[in-house]
């Protein structure tokens, strides 16, 4: 179920009148006078809600005859929440878009012919400066200090805050034997 | 004069009693229907500010006043039986309703004129 069908669905749900119905539905299939006499609605009102529990997809009709009948549409009930809620977002692609043009306007902004022009202060953007400087480095590797030095040098001048920024942040491994790029989890 | 004064009552009452139900209904997690019952106090607003348009024009001719507000209650509700009528050729169930609300309390509204006024009148 898409998103914006869950919303109509669940839109459509939020009424007592309509809850009745399915209620009632749920038990047998019925015709429109049938729902409306034991609902104590008018068969106008039943009709009513009846195209908008057919436009949410709760409710099918079928002809029997001479009536026109509903019935519950159990699959959609059978859907659980919690399928809904993992559903991709149709906003996903969307925000992912919103999150790389914001990424690619912070580094038109701080890198100016492949070098840094300052250290961002907000961190949130330093991130986005730190996993570019992150790039140059290879997976798999060992680097010795002297190395990631140079390497960040061709950034920038203050090498030292880099490099201690992007151990801090978890994008450049340190022990003993040197400095390695850290793999993304996931 | 007595009549205008019934007919002006007989609005007041129903507009009170819609907007009565419509909370209940709404409170009671019924919104369509508390909408519906708004969509008739509309209905009954609107003829109630016709007869005060029938008071202001024809003045104590009762018979004119009748006049006034039964054409009006032709022509106003046209568009609605224009949209109903259109409603049930595509099958909207939901629209037809909707039209059906305005027009049964524009038919309800005439039948009180013409209690109120006579028909002789």
């Amino acid at each position: 179920m898409k998103e914006t069908e869950a919303i109509g669905l669940f839109k459509c749900l939020a009424d007592k009148s309509r809850l009745q119905i399915l209620k009632s539905l749920a038990v047998e299939d019925m015709y429109v006078e049938r729902l409306a006499e034991r609902l104590d609605l008018t068969p106008s009102t039943i009709s009513f809600h009846l195209k908008k529990l057919s436009e949410a997809g709760a409710v099918t009709a079928y002809k029997n005859q001479y009536y026109m009948m509903y019935s519950l549409n159990k699959e959609i009930f059978q859907t659980s929440i919690l399928d809904i809620l993992r559903q991709e977002s149709d906003e996903a692609q969307k925000q992912a878009q919103r999150d790389a043009d914001y990424r690619q306007r912070v580094i038109d902004a701080f890198f100016e012919y492949g070098k840094l022009r300052s250290i961002p202060t907000q961190l949130k953007k330093e991130r986005i400066i730190l996993e570019v400087i992150a790039e140059a480095f290879e997976f798999d590797r060992i680097y010795s200090e002297r190395e990631v030095n140079v390497m960040i040098a061709d950034f920038h001048d203050d090498f030292c805050t880099i490099r201690r920024d992007m151990v801090g942040e978890g994008l450049l491994g340190r022990d003993s034997t040197g400095y390695w790029r850290v793999k993304k989890n996931g | 004069m007595k009549e205008q004064c019934k007919f002006e009552q007989y609005f007041e009452e129903q507009i009170e009693a819609c907007e009565w139900r419509g909370k209940l209904l709404i409170a009671d997690d019924r919104m369509d229907e508390g909408n519906f019952e708004r969509i008739k106090a509309n209905v009954y607003e609107i003829f109630r500010t016709i007869l005060s348009a029938a008071d202001r024009v024809c003045g104590e001719d009762v018979l004119a006043k009748k006049r006034f507000f039964l054409e009006k209650a032709e022509q106003i509700p046209a568009s609605w039986r224009t949209s109903y009528e259109m409603a049930r050729q595509h099958e909207d169930d939901e629209k037809m309703h909707l039209e059906s609300i305005k027009l049964d309390t524009v038919r309800e509204i005439k039948d009180m004129c013409m209690r109120l006024w006579g028909e002789s009148t």
